[in-house]
């Protein structure tokens, strides 16, 4: 369990991080979404204790980082993977860091060969290439058998059969009742990897919820409706106009609704006695839902904002 | 320079949960662990201590060689110690051994792996701790070594202008790994506080040879005495012991107290400074 609360970052001119409330729990790879920029490294930095938070308390299973003794056996985190001397061996880079711990050399020959490095092990990491680097941070965030997992980018640099095996790992950690929080640029990967959603934009929460609710929220979910009956599906939309958020017409037989159910415009296409060909809902990809809720942010942002900005959107479950 | 990287052809395999038989210590213990372990798998530690045993090699017996010729040419009967040249080849050969003691801190500043270190041992006061108790009895050991073997290399060079003396000698060959000792922790509280191996390099080496050099060439007295208080000087009076102006405890307690400010400083600035 990862807790946030009311965490700031300031720095002199600008706020990287304001009053962030989080919890992640154990028992779910939660994904951690943001542009560029939005503040998601320096809140995994301040989870770590490497930065300070200005304000507020960052805890992990209730501690703050540097109270916690051997912190590896707790957390184990990815956070830039060439975060280690490229002269030493990929073993020695592990040896000395479980040594700093009390873990016992024989788990550094484990983790080399859970990643995959067991051959490279004795070579200089600074020869690694970019993939390899990305190994090696799983491997030392794994070190310690932690039950807090923090990894940003992890499949940067890894080929599909790398970025595959990535997402069997979390999802086996997680499975496990371990805490995962995972950054990452790439939404696809993003939807099949995580079970619950945080987003960021300009260091405040935009979204903290199961994933299915953030597609499911998204103004772009919406139901396609089409019909042979061309005067009918106007007369559908009429009605339907009023009580539904957005109805957008495509040519004489089609329409897309949003903020309504199937069953309502079913039963509402029934008392018209319209036909219907086609029924049902079409979801958002987790990457449009992701633009349009980072949109605000990004308009917030804009050196000309809207006379009245539009009010941004939250989520909580 | 570096070699190609290497190309990713590694297959990741499942997840094997830790055996957590047979643990270590961990904590203050563990980081000590660590920071040897760091310390031997890197090359430049090699490196500099090989160019230190050169430099004293070459350094203190050209020294002596030079102060018993002049003792012959201007016929003075006096015999100089078989361990002062090297004493004094040490203001020269810290050098080599300060730049082994701050790349300790400086070189994971400038690799990033200082946030890798931070991770394993968060708590800063034990971070800089583990590497300072690691980096003083190497030294201690280094510095000893470094001075017994300037002086063996020297004594064939003073003829019969050599005070072979070994109640003079020891004391200065035991002193001068002290002082290495010292001048290593002193470098690695400035690594701590300036952060880049360049700057760090530059403020001991201003504060161990500028300085003086500055100092020692002014006519103003009151510039004469600051400058005795300074580490360098305060060590070539540890290490030969002369009784002017003070005794080797005052020249401990001196060094001591340039330790203790440059640990402090990097302390605070550990402190206060994200990593």
């Amino acid at each position: 369990m990862i807790t946030l609360r009311e965490v700031t970052k300031r720095y002199e001119s600008t706020v990287a991080v304001d009053r962030l409330n989080l919890e992640i729990p154990p028992g779910q790879v939660t994904g951690f979404l943001g542009p560029n920029g939005a503040g998601k490294s320096t809140t995994m930095r301040m989870i770590m204790g490497l930065d300070r938070p200005s304000s507020g308390k960052v805890l992990i299973n209730g501690q703050p980082y540097a109270s916690i003794k051997n912190p590896l056996r707790q957390v184990g985190a990815l956070l830039e993977a060439k975060a280690l001397h490229p002269g030493r061996s990929a073993y020695n880079h592990l040896l000395a860091m479980a040594r700093s711990n009390g873990i016992p050399r024989r788990r550094v020959g484990a983790v080399l060969e859970i990643v995959g490095l067991e051959k490279v092990a004795k070579k200089r990491a600074g020869s690694f290439s970019l993939g390899m680097g990305q190994r090696l941070g799983i491997a030392s965030a794994l070190l310690g058998d932690p039950q807090v997992l923090l990894f940003d980018e992890p499949v940067n640099g890894l080929d599909p059969d790398g970025v595959r095996w990535v997402r069997e790992l979390m999802r086996s950690l997680a499975a496990e009742g371990r805490t995962v929080f995972v950054s990452s640029h790439l939404m696809s990967e993003m939807q099949l990897t995580a079970d619950r959603l945080v987003v960021i934009g300009r260091g405040k929460l935009l979204a903290d919820a199961a994933i299915e609710d953030v597609i499911a929220r998204s103004s772009l979910t919406a139901i396609r409706v089409r019909t042979p009956d061309s005067t009918g599906l106007a007369e559908l939309l009429t009605q339907l106009g009023n009580r539904a958020s957005q109805v957008q017409r495509h040519g004489d037989n089609e329409a897309l609704v949003s903020g309504m159910s199937v069953e309502q415009i079913g039963d509402l296409a029934f008392e018209l006695r319209v036909r219907l060909h086609e029924l049902r809902v079409v979801e958002a990809s987790l990457e449009e839902a992701y633009m349009e809720m980072t949109a605000a942010s990004v308009e917030y942002k804009s050196p000309k904002p809207p006379a009245e900005p539009a009010p941004q959107q939250k989520f909580e479950v | 320079m570096s070699p190609a990287t290497m190309r990713d052809t590694a297959r990741g395999g499942a997840y094997i949960p830790a055996d957590t038989s047979g643990d270590g210590p961990g904590g203050t213990v563990g980081a000590l662990f660590a920071e040897w372990t760091k310390l031997w798998s890197v090359r430049a530690t090699w490196w500099c201590l090989a160019g230190s045993f050169a430099l004293m090699g070459v350094f203190a017996p050209a020294l002596g060689g030079s102060i018993a010729n002049g003792y012959r040419d201007d016929g003075v009967h006096t015999k100089l110690p078989i361990a002062e040249s090297p004493a004094m080849a040490l203001n020269l050969v810290q050098f080599a051994v300060v730049a082994l003691a701050m790349l300790v801190i400086t070189t994971e500043y400038s690799t990033g792996s200082i946030r890798t270190t931070l991770q394993c041992v968060p708590v800063r006061g034990r971070m800089l701790f583990a590497k300072s108790v690691v980096i003083f009895p190497i030294m201690f050991v280094v510095g000893t070594a470094l001075a017994a073997l300037g002086a063996a290399a020297t004594t064939p060079l003073l003829f019969e202008y050599g005070d072979t003396d070994l109640g003079k000698a020891v004391p200065t060959v035991l002193f001068a790994g002290v002082y290495v000792a010292l001048i290593s922790v002193f470098a690695i509280g400035v690594g701590a506080a300036v952060r880049s191996a360049v700057g760090t390099l530059t403020t001991v080496f201003m504060i161990l040879a500028g300085l003086p050099g500055a100092l020692v060439i002014s006519s103003n007295e009151l510039a004469q005495e600051i400058s005795d208080y300074l580490p360098s000087i305060a060590a070539q009076h540890l290490m030969v012991g002369d009784m002017e102006p003070y005794s080797r405890p005052v020249a401990l307690i001196v060094l001591l107290a340039w330790v203790v400010a440059a640990q402090l400083v990097g302390y605070l600035v550990l402190r206060r400074r994200d990593a």
